[in-house]
């Protein structure tokens, strides 16, 4: 039990769990834990999660932007793998048109009361799992060849960050 | 296309609350606990096996942080949807859509809903992120890797879906 008491603080916790409520609500608000939305967007009949995505992903991006400008947050970026990232969001996308949740969007769903995503969970589990069982011949053989560091748009377009956003 | 303006709305709201995240703790992120979830499963069953296996627990504490609170935190909102805001699923949901292309067989929606879970966090894994964890929060800071992503689950979700139901009208 000591690795239940280790390291985050309670105020941490207390953080991350109001976000997650926030999160889930503001999804669920805007229909995207729904697979008939998910799907519509995806047979390219429904473009409302779509909008709900991208609109968030810009809000987000000024705010980021605006806060790390201020100094107030440090960025944290993932490191590219190139072919890690288009092979892993390909099997994703086939299980995200096939399941019409995503991992995050799936718990919620299952909150909700609909089963179908609960069982989406458990085969996630085993997704995991079978990742990590794997992970050392995957990374050799697929990360690690990629992985050309962290890369953002601003810096391979040779622009300083922050400025993107204008243009 | 500005109709119908809740999409929009939800959206800026949506983008608050990740930025409130960046400010207050770190990026939104959800695939890693499923890993984490997985990994004490099995240390009940093989503590040898996890141990051994490298990527279990590697990144972080296991259990009590930021991120797997935050998880719970998307279930509690399922929770409050179905009992306060009205949102609960009927007895044996079935989503319409699927029903009207693949019949109303549970056994069927179920079985194809675990084998979508598991390519989904397989591939989420693989790529380092999903959704919320490579393409929102990645998205936002303008990393490379979340358009990457981006790009491969767009693609391959609309084939999908395109060719799931291309056979039959479905309104």
């Amino acid at each position: 039990m000591d690795y239940l008491m280790e390291g985050t603080s309670f105020s941490v916790l207390l953080l991350g769990l109001i976000t997650g409520i926030a999160f889930g609500l503001a999804i669920y608000k805007a229909g995207a834990s729904q697979y008939d939305k998910i799907l519509g967007m995806l047979r390219l009949k429904d473009f409302a999660i779509l909008k709900f995505m991208l609109t968030t992903i810009i809000v987000a991006g000024i705010g980021v932007h605006v806060l790390f400008g201020m100094d107030m947050i440090d960025l944290s970026l993932k490191p590219v793998w190139i072919w890690a990232q288009l092979l892993g969001g390909i099997i994703f996308g086939v299980g995200f048109a096939l399941l019409g949740y995503c991992p995050g969007t799936g718990v919620i769903a299952a909150g909700e009361g609909k089963k179908d995503a609960a069982f989406g969970i458990v085969g996630g589990l085993v997704g995991a799992g079978i990742f990590a069982h794997f992970w050392p011949a995957l990374s050799a053989s697929i990360i690690e060849p990629g992985n050309i560091g962290t890369v953002t748009l601003s810096s391979a377009l040779g622009v300083p960050i922050g400025i993107e956003l204008y243009l | 296309m500005f109709k119908n303006k809740m999409p929009y709305i939800w959206g800026v709201l949506m983008g608050l609350v990740v930025v409130f995240a960046f400010a207050t703790a770190r990026p939104v992120g959800t695939a890693t606990v499923y890993e984490k979830v997985t990994g004490h499963i099995l240390q009940f069953f093989s503590p040898e096996y996890v141990r051994t296996t490298e990527h279990y627990f590697a990144s972080a504490a296991p259990v009590a942080e930021w991120e797997t609170m935050f998880v719970i935190g998307l279930f509690l909102a399922g929770l409050i949807a179905r009992y306060l805001l009205g949102g609960r699923a009927q007895q044996n949901y079935i989503p319409q859509m699927w029903a009207q292309r693949f019949g109303t067989s549970r056994v069927r929606r179920y079985a194809a809903s675990f084998f979508a879970g598991v390519l989904l966090l397989f591939g989420a894994r693989l790529a380092n992120g999903c959704t919320s964890g490579n393409f929102i929060s990645g998205g936002s800071q303008l990393a490379l890797s979340a358009y990457i992503f981006g790009i491969g689950m767009f693609a391959s979700g609309i084939v999908t879906a395109v060719l799931l139901y291309r056979s039959r009208r479905v309104a």
